[in-house]
């Protein structure tokens, strides 16, 4: 099929990390670090002329201790959770997608990196 | 066999809706499957609804309107072949077409008898994404049979008639719904009429 797709101007990207803790994640702080991991993500992607967040959509897979699913529609609010974890937490793993309106693909893995790099301390 | 199109802009509340809806199908004793399509390269969504105890059917890494119409035609029929479902509920994305996938499904999947589309719209960002994704946007409640105006809590009375009215011109066969999944509000009539 071919049509006009209004969505050719949106970027999307997804990222997949490990997540390793030195010693057992409280939950809480899981949570935290995702709310600043997407607070810090929207407001780059803002400041590089990001007009739509479509959505970010993410989950932090931690085997039998559960899922966490996360999600925003918007810049500067924390995101909203659902699912849940069980401590402890030592290690788990991290997927997002994004999906988002005046920047690209590339622009958006730059700043996925950096905010992760700037929120969970990854090497 | 039945097919309940889920569309509506990304971040409007399709699945959250679609959780509640397919647990009262299943109530019903409707052998019910879901096709959960993304467009991100990675399925989230999906993996939280078979989590929640769903059969779930994963379409990701693009759209079902388009680049996976034919991932689509062919789950339908692995669908139909193995599970011999009474209900099939396809959440297309956000930026999906859901006229052009009614096209595409009574054109290739004949085992399909009736598609009831559910559009839902997000009125917290009804403004922005009216005026910014205005082609798309239209198209999404034009193809609807039912216009679910969900996140009502977050406006005002007045904008949540404003905008009733808005979509009423875009199409004025589609009966509308008002909802507050977040409240808990509207959900039940709209599944009456879902169901």
């Amino acid at each position: 099929m071919t049509h006009e797709h209004t969505y050719e101007t949106a970027s999307a990207f997804a990222g997949q990390r490990h997540l390793s803790f030195l010693e057992p994640m409280p939950i809480a702080n899981i949570k935290e670090a995702i709310s600043n991991l997407v607070l810090e993500l929207t407001r780059a992607l803002e400041v590089q002329g990001c007009t739509i967040i479509g959505h970010i959509k993410g989950r932090v897979d931690a085997g039998s201790s559960g899922s966490l699913f996360f999600n925003t529609t918007q810049f500067a609010v924390a995101p909203r959770f659902r699912g849940e974890l069980q401590e402890p937490v030592l290690r788990a793993e991290l997927a997002i997608n994004i999906i988002v309106y005046g920047v690209t693909e590339a622009q958006i893995d730059r700043a996925f990196e950096n905010s992760l790099r700037l929120i969970l301390v990854v090497p | 066999m039945r097919l309940i199109l889920l569309a509506g802009f990304l971040g409007s509340g399709k699945t959250t809706i679609l959780l509640p809806m397919a647990g009262a199908l299943i109530e019903q004793s409707s052998k019910v499957v879901i096709i959960e399509n993304e467009m991100g390269e990675i399925g989230i969504d999906g993996s939280y609804l078979a989590r929640e105890g769903l059969q779930v059917q994963e379409l990701f890494g693009g759209c079902i309107c388009c680049t996976l119409s034919v991932g689509l035609v062919e789950s339908i029929d692995k669908i139909e072949g193995l599970y011999h479902p009474e209900v099939i509920v396809v959440e297309a994305t956000g930026i999906a077409r859901p006229g052009d996938l009614k096209k595409t499904i009574f054109q290739y999947n004949k085992c399909i008898e009736k598609i009831d589309t559910v559009t839902v719209v997000d009125a917290q960002r009804y403004e922005v994404l009216r005026h910014a994704l205005a082609p798309l946007f239209e198209a999404q409640i034009d193809a609807a049979d039912i216009v679910v105006l969900n996140k009502i809590d977050t406006i005002d009375g007045q904008a949540v008639r404003d905008i009733s009215t808005d979509i009423g011109l875009i199409n004025p066969d589609a009966k509308l719904h008002t909802v507050s999944m977040d409240e808990s509000s509207g959900f039940e009539a709209l599944l009456r009429d879902v169901l």
